[in-house]
């Protein structure tokens, strides 16, 4: 998690139109287009996305009974369970048990939750390597950069800026070619993979029945990492739990079609224990950290369903202001409109006052939405929440208020109207390309549709009298 | 955080101290509705979707071609008796590839040595014990025998699938009461080669995981 000192309106307006800003809507645009070719070989997405968001909030709404019964079953499979209060609860947890089992030598798969808790820093600053397995985030972490989509972390990186990375860090022959740079990486990680001591996970979805853990990649790092090492370390935000396993199914129904357009990603991984007596290969030890920071407090609140969320992808990829300013805008981990809401509510709302009005209401992420999360309506609730911690939108009220006025007399309304429709030069197109004065930051990036030549109580007049 | 401080806090969030564990009233089907096909034919399909590719009808024949093709390497197998057809090892090692030995668990102290010896790893032979048409998917369960680096490590994967192991999704698999996807330390649904589309978008297959997989029908 970062705060950033500068604004979203100040980094957003940085972002808009470069290069970056537009491979990352290019991307966002492709893996939403490829979700809608997966739904048309899919008739059942709409009942499968119902029946995903009724297992998530009746799970919600029952969670310290699925996380009592997730947790018995982990240990009965011979897992470890740790309940973190915060991130560095988790984290201290993690050191202690890479000290025990001496691990130096740490690889991670692709996790949202180990980069909110920042367990690399904590990792590094205690001594130990840890390398970023999954290609996208291997890239982030050999350039010190940071992921501008959950999913797709670099989708703002260009094969070129690959090619002189992996020159310059890893000694090899500069290309640009995908295929020989995919190479390198598999060559490079391999070695780390097979000689790690620990291996570090997210977790896509708990069973609570069961305590099966399930972890989906494309690349098969995920599987790797929780293969090769003596140790399996899974973090889990506490909202992860599902009843059973046919559940963790139903969620993968929608996850990789909302996602990718996959109707199953590469590798679904569940791990259900340790390596059992017998089994030649898999590790000795796996532990589970269920993580709350700062989840419990959304529970009961008017946003609580925003952890159904499976983390997908695809609300950004449709949204409107994502594709325009790209990921690293918003200023967390979280970008996008689900980043718009959760950033706020897990991290604070404070130095995030600007992220719920990063959003035109035009609803289309609730209509992607795999588990039908009515983000539109929790961008309004946490405005009001804003206007009504913050003394700086008092400034709001002057023109409210002379709104307010103006619409209930219609004296004032007809010369307010009159005014506007002075603005003759737009009239033709339709449009204002470019407005003086207040209009000016709005029409730098975006058109604004002129009045109509007509107002509406003119035209009432003229077709039911008077 | 101990765990009954931890669980008290969830519950003060939802705002109650009871526990209604009453599931919802409708939930929705289970399992998805999908138009008839003929099984093996919409597994051809898909697996061939995801850059897969399925043997049907030439036995084992199949794997000297593979090896006349990619030229003889080490390889990772599950043991003979684990295999649904078990002079598949043989033809491997009768056309010049080296097994490692992997059929047993390693000592604690020589896993590092002993996983070392996996870098250059050509092949993996894999039985399977479901599949899915509509995903082009192998399920496969780890166990006595069975290493799950056979179908991690090798460069080529190759999969003998029951033919009357094809399912038609994962939810008609999961709710099989013979499926137990729980009843083992890993069970992992393998849909195609590795892949990743990291970098521009565009698809490369073989990052991680094995680049090629063949699944041959016995």
């Amino acid at each position: 998690m970062t705060s950033a000192a500068s604004t979203f309106a100040e980094r957003g307006a940085a972002e808009v139109g470069s290069d970056k800003a537009k491979a990352i809507g290019d991307g966002a645009r492709h893996l939403i287009e490829k979700r809608g070719a997966a739904l048309e070989d899919y008739p059942a997405m709409d009942a499968m996305r119902d029946r995903a968001r009724e297992i998530r909030l009746h799970t919600l709404a029952n969670l310290d009974a699925y996380l009592s019964r997730f947790a018995d079953s982990v240990e009965a499979a011979g897992g470890s369970v740790f309940f973190a209060a915060d991130a560095a609860e988790a984290n201290d947890y993690i050191l202690r048990v890479a000290e025990a089992g001496r691990a130096e030598r740490v690889v991670k798969s692709k996790s949202m939750v180990t980069e909110e808790i920042e367990l690399n820093t904590a990792l590094e600053a205690d001594g130990r390597t840890v390398v970023e397995t999954d290609l996208g985030e291997f890239i982030v972490q050999l350039s010190g950069d940071r992921p501008s989509h959950i999913v797709a972390p670099v989708l703002h990186w260009t094969r070129q800026q690959v090619g002189r990375l992996f020159a310059d860090k890893l000694g090899v022959p500069y290309t640009e070619e995908p295929t020989e740079l995919n190479q390198v990486a598999r060559t490079h990680l391999r070695r780390i993979f097979l000689e790690a001591d620990m291996g570090v996970s997210g977790v896509n979805f708990g069973a609570a029945s069961t305590g099966t853990i399930a972890v989906v990649t494309n690349e098969g790092n995920g599987r790797l990492t929780t293969t090769a090492p003596r140790i399996h370390v899974a973090v889990m935000g506490m909202e992860r739990v599902v009843p059973t396993l046919e559940d963790v199914g139903v969620m993968l129904e929608v996850l990789g079609r909302s996602a990718t357009g996959q109707p199953l990603t590469t590798y679904t991984n569940l791990v259900t224990g340790p390596r059992r007596s017998g089994d030649p290969d898999g590790p000795d030890e796996l532990h589970v950290v269920i993580l709350d920071n700062g989840r419990s407090a959304v529970l009961g609140d008017d946003v609580s369903e925003v952890l159904a969320c499976i983390r997908c992808g695809a609300c950004m990829n449709v949204c409107p202001v994502y594709r325009s300013v790209g990921g690293h805008a918003y200023g967390d981990i979280y970008p996008g409109p689900i980043g718009a809401v959760l950033s706020p509510v897990l991290f604070g709302l404070e130095g995030r006052e600007q992220l719920p009005y990063a959003c035109t209401l035009c609803g289309a992420c609730l209509e992607v939405c795999p588990v039908r999360i009515d983000l539109p309506r929790m961008l309004i609730n946490l405005r009001e929440r804003v206007a009504d911690d913050n003394s700086a939108f008092s400034w709001l009220n002057v023109p409210l208020t002379a709104y307010e006025k103006a619409a209930t007399h219609p004296v004032a309304w007809r010369a307010a109207v009159g005014g506007a429709s002075l603005a003759g030069k737009a009239r033709r197109s339709g449009w204002f390309g470019r407005l003086p004065g207040p209009g000016k930051a709005w029409t730098t990036v975006r058109d604004l549709p002129a009045p109509a030549r007509r107002s509406f109580r003119s035209w009432w007049r003229k077709h039911h009298g008077a | 955080m101990e765990r009954d401080v931890f669980l008290s806090r969830v519950r003060s969030g939802i705002g109650r101290s009871t526990i209604p564990l009453a599931a919802p009233t409708d939930p929705g089907p289970l399992i998805p509705y999908f138009p008839s096909v003929d099984l093996s034919k919409r597994f051809a399909e898909a697996l061939e979707t995801v850059s897969g590719t399925l043997h049907a009808g030439e036995g084992l024949d199949v794997i000297d071609r593979i090896v006349d093709r990619y030229g003889p390497g080490r390889f990772l197998a599950w043991a003979d008796g684990e295999l649904p057809a078990p002079g598949a090892t043989q033809r491997l090692i009768d056309a010049g590839c080296d097994l490692v030995g992997h059929s047993v668990p390693v000592p604690a102290g020589e896993r590092l040595d002993h996983q070392r010896g996996y870098f250059d790893v050509k092949y993996g032979l894999t039985g399977a014990e479901a599949a899915f048409a509509e995903t082009g998917t192998v399920v496969l369960r780890s166990g006595e025998g069975k290493p799950r680096m056979a179908s991690l490590i090798p460069l080529i994967h190759i999969v003998l699938l029951p033919a009357d192991r094809i399912y038609r999704s994962p939810m008609h698999w999961l709710t099989d009461p013979e499926s137990n996807g729980a009843g083992a330390a890993n069970v992992v649904y393998i849909t195609g080669p590795s892949r990743t589309a990291d970098i521009e978008q565009q698809i490369n297959l073989g990052v991680h995981g094995p680049r090629e997989v063949h699944v041959i029908l016995v």
